[in-house]
């Protein structure tokens, strides 16, 4: 049985940079890992998150290689049968967000991304 | 001198390799003493790295360098593929070179956690740059041609690694995964997408 897959809002803007194809691409990769944990988590593309522990998370961490540079991170929550999509993006996205300051990252709304990034030729 | 020796050496062995998987397994044995030497090399570019203005300026005139001779195809040892990994890696390394001088204080602990999870790849990035500029300025010898397109298949494998390092680390993630946020399902979000129907 699959897990049900969430995707925090912020990822709508994430997801909207690229190509509707691209977008569908990544939405049927996330689909496909949700369908089938835990084998799926041992697929080359998946990689747990180092060090996750030190982070306030209650699920598995995850990070996916979509492909052309784009990655999705995602959450299990085994107990609930739960797939949390975090963010969306090329590592083009998250070099930029190292740069940017809290102030504008976050925004009066907190649902913009900090920046347009340029997807690589999805 | 005896430095440099020692990193011909290095760089000999990488050479040798009879396949990617073996090259692999040298670049590990290697890394330790490569990063010795290369600690020990340092020192004796403190004075170009002052001449420049600073060490930052000193890796951007090396990878403008590179970047050049990539380019113009001032050499034609690689093939097309190799050449836009090399082009990659040296477009990464400029890229780390900037975050490291130019990050904000308050990015600086995700930075810091992202070179602590993505360190072994970029030190084994390093290594095989200088091992293809050595064999591309003819330094070291190489009896097998593959050898080149393994190192950069090599090269692209430790970028993803160091790429994915960076993407897991970066500030706005870490973000969103300490605070309470509102999540969509995969309906809406096909909706919203315009991807349903």
């Amino acid at each position: 049985m699959g897990y049900r897959v969430e995707w925090l809002e912020e990822t709508e803007a994430e997801l909207k940079v690229f190509s509707k194809d691209f977008r569908r691409t990544i939405k049927r990769k996330v689909e496909t890992i949700a369908s089938s944990i835990p084998i799926s988590l041992k697929l080359r593309s998946v990689q747990p998150v180092k060090r996750q522990e030190e982070l306030d998370v209650t699920g598995r961490l995850y990070e996916l290689d979509i492909s052309s540079g784009s990655r999705v991170v995602f959450v299990v929550y085994e107990d609930r049968q739960l797939m949390i999509v975090y963010m969306v993006g090329t590592h083009d996205y998250a070099y930029a967000n190292y740069l940017t300051l809290a102030a504008e990252r976050l925004g009066p709304l907190s649902s913009t991304p900090p920046s347009s990034p340029t997807p690589d030729k999805p | 001198m005896r430095h440099y020796t020692r990193l011909l050496h290095i760089a000999h062995l990488l050479s040798q390799a009879d396949n990617a998987r073996e090259l692999r397994r040298y670049l590990g044995e290697a890394v330790p003493e490569y990063m010795a030497v290369n600690w020990a090399m340092a020192k004796h570019l403190e004075e170009a790295a002052r001449e420049r203005g600073g060490w930052s300026e000193l890796v951007h005139d090396i990878h403008g360098e590179l970047f050049q001779m990539l380019n113009t195809g001032a050499t034609d040892i690689f093939l097309a593929v190799d050449r836009r990994i090399l082009l990659d890696v040296l477009k990464q390394n400029t890229r780390l070179v900037d975050l490291l001088t130019k990050v904000p204080a308050e990015n600086a602990r995700a930075l810091n956690s992202a070179l602590m999870d993505g360190i072994a790849a970029l030190q084994k990035l390093d290594l095989i740059i200088t091992t293809i500029a050595l064999i591309a300025s003819k330094e070291v010898a190489i009896e097998n041609t593959r050898v080149l397109h393994w190192l950069c298949l090599a090269a692209r494998w430790y970028l993803r690694e160091f790429q994915s390092a960076l993407f897991a680390n970066n500030p706005v993630l870490r973000n969103r995964l300490s605070h309470e946020s509102r999540t969509i399902s995969n309906e809406e979000m096909e909706h919203r997408l315009g991807l349903s129907g």
